[in-house]
C-alpha cells in the first residue's frame, strides 16, 4: 500500500509549497492554485510508493526544525518561520535531505503549472500566471487527460481536496517510474 | 507466404508499405512498439512525463549501450539513436521539418576531396528529385518552393503553402535582407489546409516531442501506413520484435523470426524482407542474423555492417527580447515563426577542415508552463530555488521576455571511431544482445558549429534582440541515424546497392537512414522518406521481371 499522505503530511506539504511559491500580486501561489490537492494524487500512484520514504524523511524534519527553532509545527509557523525552516532544510549537506527538497519543489510546480484535471492548478490559477492559454482542446474541453477513461478530471480534484488524501488513490493508468522519477524529483 | 516483409514501420518502412500495396503486393509490417491512437496524444505536460516510454524504450528494457571517446569510453546504458519504437517510428512525434537535402550533400568527396570517412551516394540529386516530390505529396507537406535561392532544382511545387506565420516573422525576414541572406518558409510535414483527408494545422503550439491529436502533422503514422492498410493488401502488426532475419542455403532471405508481446517465437515466411528499423536498429538486427553462410552477420561479408554510424550535429542559440519592446509579440497558438536559413550550408576558406556548414531554422519558444517552470527553478548548479526568489524568476521568465530560439543541424562526419557493434554483456528484456554505438565526434562539429552559432546570433542581433544567448556548438543530436549500412557501387566497400539491395542477398533490402554515405547538413527524414520511394519503385519494376521476388 503507496498510502498517499496522511492529514498532517498533506497539512504539513501544504505549508511547505506555500513558502515555495508564495502568491503575489501578479497571480495566485501554491496556496491558491491548490497544489497540494495534485500532491494528494501523485502521492497515492504506485510509482511514487518508493519516493515516499524521501518525502516522509523532508516532511518530518520540517516538523523538528520548526519545532527545535520556534516550538511550533511547521504548518502553525507563520510565513517568515517557514521560510526560515526551508532556508535551513535546503542547507543541510545530506543526499537525502537534498533529494527531500528537490521533492517540495518539483511537486509544488507540478501542483501549480500541470494541468487542472490532476487536482492542482485550480481554475487554471498557474496557467494564467504562465500567461498560457490552453488549447480547446486540452482544457477544458475534449478530449481531455481522463477522456478515455472512467474516473475523470473533476474526480480527482474532489477525491484530493477531502481531508484525508487516500480517498484518491485510485489506480487510473499504469506509469512508466523510471522519468516520472526525474519530474517528480524521486530519483537522482 | 507474404510478397514483402517490412520490419519497422517509420520513415524509410511507410513510403514501402504504401506502395507495394498499391502495386498489388501482400505486405506485412512487423513493429517492435505499439499503434498509438490520436486519442493518445494528449497535450498535457504532465501526462507525457508520466508516460516517458510513449516513443522511446527505457534503458532496462530496450537499451543502447553508449561508448563515448569524449567520457573515457566508458560503456553506458542509454537511448541514443533510438527515435520512436512505436507505429509510425519518429515520425509519430517529430518536428516534422521536412527539407530537401542539398545537390552537393550527395556529393562530398568529389566536392571536397578526402576527409574523415566521407564518401559520395551512388546516386545523385537529380535521380532523386521526382521521389523527393512523391514523398512531399504523399506525406503532404507545406512550404514555398524557389524562396531558398540554395534549393536544388524542384519539378513540381508544394501541395501547400506555408504554415500560418508568427507576427515576428516579418522582422526575421528583414533582418536576414539587411545581411544579404535568405529567410524561406520551413518546409513542414503539417498541414496547413485539410489535406489527404486530415484537417489543418490548429496551431495548438505542442509539436515538438508531442504526438498530433487531430493528425494535421502527417508522417508515417498519419499519412502512409493507413493509406496502405486501405488497399487490403498491408498488415501492421505492433508489438512484434524481430529477432532475426532467416535465410536459406543458397543464401537468400526467407522471411524473419519474431517474438509477440508474450515472448513467443513466430515464423514469417516472405519472398522479398525489407529491414526499415532505422540505422542502430537495422545494423543490430543484420548482425544478430548469422547462419553458416553468413557467419558475421547476414549481408555482412565486407565487415562494414554497423560502421559509419552517423547522428546529426547540432548547435543552437537565442534571441532575447525584452518584451515591452514586442508588442506585436503573439504569444502561444499564433503560428510558428518557421523559417530557415541555408546561406550558410558551406563554410567560408579558413572556418574549419571541411567548408561544410548547415541549415539554420528559427522558431519562437513554445509556452509549456511546466516544463518552463522546472528549467527555471533548476537552472543553476546545486539546489533549486524557491520562495520569493523562485517567484520573482517565474515572472520574469514568463512576461518580461519572448525568445527566438534557433537550432541548425549540420553533417555528422563518418568517422573510423562510430560504428555500431553487439555488446557482450547487456542484453534487452528478450535475451539478445544490445547495440554498443561507439561514438567519436570529429573536432569539426565544434569547429563548424561554433561559426554556425555566430551566424544565428548576427540574425537575432539585427533582429533586435536584447540578449543573445548561444546554447551549444557540434553537440551531437539524439534522434536521426545514418550510414550503418554504407550504400555503394563496390562491394568491398560498401554493404547495399544504389537501391538499397544487400549486395550479398538479392531480396534484402534495408531501407531506412542505413543507406546513407554522410548525412546531409539538414533533417533527413524527408529523404529517408523520397529514398523509400525510390527503393519501392525499383521493387516494384524487378519484380515484374521476376529479379526479386
Amino acid at each position: 500500500m503507496s498510502g498517499g499522505l496522511t492529514p498532517a503530511e498533506r497539512r504539513t506539504l501544504a505549508a511547505a509549497m506555500d513558502r515555495i511559491l508564495p502568491g503575489g500580486p501578479d497571480g495566485a501561489g501554491a496556496a491558491d492554485a491548490n497544489a497540494a490537492g495534485y500532491a494528494g494524487w501523485i502521492t497515492c500512484r504506485p510509482h511514487f510508493a518508493a519516493a515516499m520514504p524521501c518525502l516522509r524523511t523532508g516532511l518530518v524534519l520540517l516538523d523538528s526544525l520548526a519545532a527545535a527553532r520556534f516550538g511550533l509545527a511547521f504548518a502553525d509557523c507563520d510565513p517568515a518561520e517557514r521560510d526560515d525552516v526551508l532556508g535551513r532544510m535546503r542547507a543541510v549537506p545530506h543526499p537525502t535531505v537534498s533529494r527531500a527538497f528537490v521533492m517540495l519543489v518539483r511537486l509544488t510546480l507540478n501542483g501549480v503549472f500541470a494541468s487542472p484535471a490532476y487536482g492542482g492548478n485550480a481554475r487554471g490559477a498557474g496557467w494564467e500566471f504562465a500567461g498560457f492559454a490552453p488549447h480547446p482542446f486540452t482544457w477544458p474541453g475534449a478530449p481531455s487527460v481522463e477522456a478515455s477513461d472512467e474516473s475523470d478530471g473533476s474526480k480527482a480534484s474532489d477525491a484530493s481536496n477531502r481531508t484525508d488524501g487516500r480517498e484518491a488513490c485510485r489506480d487510473r493508468d499504469s506509469l512508466a517510474p523510471a522519468r516520472a522519477a526525474a519530474w517528480l524529483g524521486s530519483g537522482q | 507466404v507474404t510478397d514483402v516483409l517490412i520490419v519497422g514501420s517509420g520513415a524509410g518502412a511507410a513510403p514501402l508499405a504504401l506502395r507495394l500495396s498499391q502495386a498489388g503486393f501482400d505486405v506485412l509490417v512487423l513493429e517492435k512498439g505499439p499503434r498509438h491512437q490520436r486519442e493518445d496524444f494528449r497535450h498535457d505536460e504532465l501526462a507525457m512525463a508520466l508516460h516517458p516510454h510513449l516513443w522511446q524504450p527505457s534503458v532496462d528494457d530496450d537499451p543502447h549501450v553508449l561508448v563515448e571517446a569524449a567520457n573515457g569510453g566508458e560503456p553506458t546504458p542509454d537511448t541514443l539513436g533510438w527515435i520512436g519504437r512505436c507505429v509510425g517510428g519518429g515520425s509519430a512525434h517529430a518536428t516534422a521539418s521536412l527539407y530537401r537535402f542539398h545537390p552537393d550533400d550527395f556529393r562530398l568527396r568529389e566536392r571536397f576531396g578526402e576527409f574523415e570517412e566521407v564518401a559520395d551516394w551512388p546516386y545523385r540529386y537529380a535521380d532523386l528529385e521526382p521521389f523527393y516530390c512523391r514523398a512531399e505529396w504523399e506525406a503532404g507537406v507545406s512550404g514555398a518552393g524557389g524562396v531558398n535561392p540554395h534549393e536544388g532544382f524542384r519539378s513540381r511545387p508544394y501541395p501547400m503553402p506555408p504554415l500560418r506565420s508568427h507576427p515576428f516573422t516579418g522582422e526575421m525576414e528583414a533582418a536576414c535582407r539587411a545581411l544579404g541572406l535568405h529567410a524561406f518558409p520551413t518546409p513542414r510535414g503539417v498541414n496547413s489546409r485539410p489535406y489527404g483527408g486530415r484537417p489543418a494545422c490548429s496551431y495548438c503550439d505542442f509539436c515538438v516531442g508531442y504526438g498530433c491529436p487531430t493528425g494535421a502533422r502527417g508522417g508515417a503514422m498519419e499519412a502512409l501506413l493507413p493509406r496502405a492498410e486501405a488497399t487490403g493488401r498491408c498488415r501492421v502488426r505492433p508489438g512484434c520484435m524481430v529477432r532475426e532475419v532467416t535465410v536459406d542455403s543458397t543464401g537468400r532471405a526467407t522471411g524473419c523470426i519474431y517474438l509477440d508481446g508474450a515472448g513467443t517465437e513466430h515464423r514469417v515466411r516472405a519472398r522479398v524482407v525489407c529491414v526499415c528499423c532505422s540505422a542502430v536498429e537495422s545494423a543490430r538486427l543484420l548482425l544478430l542474423s548469422t547462419s553458416p553462410r553468413f557467419p558475421h552477420g547476414l549481408a555482412n561479408g565486407s565487415g562494414l555492417v554497423g560502421r559509419h554510424l552517423q547522428l546529426h550535429a547540432g548547435s543552437a542559440g537565442r534571441g532575447r527580447f525584452r518584451s515591452e519592446r514586442v508588442p506585436h509579440w503573439s504569444q502561444g497558438r499564433a503560428a510558428q515563426l518557421g523559417r530557415s536559413v541555408m546561406d550558410h550550408y558551406f563554410l567560408p576558406p579558413g572556418v574549419s577542415a571541411l567548408p561544410k556548414g548547415g541549415l539554420h531554422r528559427f522558431d519562437v519558444a513554445e509556452v509549456h508552463p511546466m516544463a518552463a517552470a522546472h528549467a527555471v527553478a533548476f537552472a543553476g548548479e546545486g539546489a533549486p530555488l524557491w520562495g520569493t526568489e523562485l517567484r520573482s524568476r517565474l515572472h520574469e521568465h514568463f512576461h518580461d521576455w519572448r525568445d527566438v530560439e534557433f537550432e541548425v543541424f549540420h553533417d555528422f562526419v563518418p568517422n573510423h571511431g562510430t560504428y555500431v557493434d553487439l555488446d557482450p554483456r547487456v542484453r534487452d528484456r528478450w535475451g539478445l544482445p544490445a547495440a554498443r554505438v561507439y561514438l567519436r565526434e570529429p573536432e569539426h562539429h565544434r569547429t563548424a558549429g561554433r561559426w554556425l552559432v555566430e551566424r544565428g546570433l548576427e540574425i537575432l542581433g539585427e533582429m533586435g534582440a536584447d540578449e543573445l544567448v548561444p546554447r551549444g556548438a557540434g553537440y551531437t543530436s539524439r534522434v536521426m541515424a545514418h550510414g550503418t549500412c554504407r550504400a555503394g557501387a563496390d562491394p568491398r566497400r560498401s554493404v547495399l546497392n544504389a537501391f538499397c539491395q544487400a549486395h550479398e542477398v538479392p531480396n534484402l533490402f534495408v531501407v531506412d537512414g542505413s543507406f546513407m554515405p554522410t548525412s546531409g547538413g539538414a533533417p533527413s527524414t524527408l529523404t529517408i522518406m523520397a529514398n523509400a520511394f525510390r527503393v519501392a519503385d525499383y521493387l516494384v519494376s524487378r519484380a515484374r521481371t521476376r529479379d526479386v521476388a
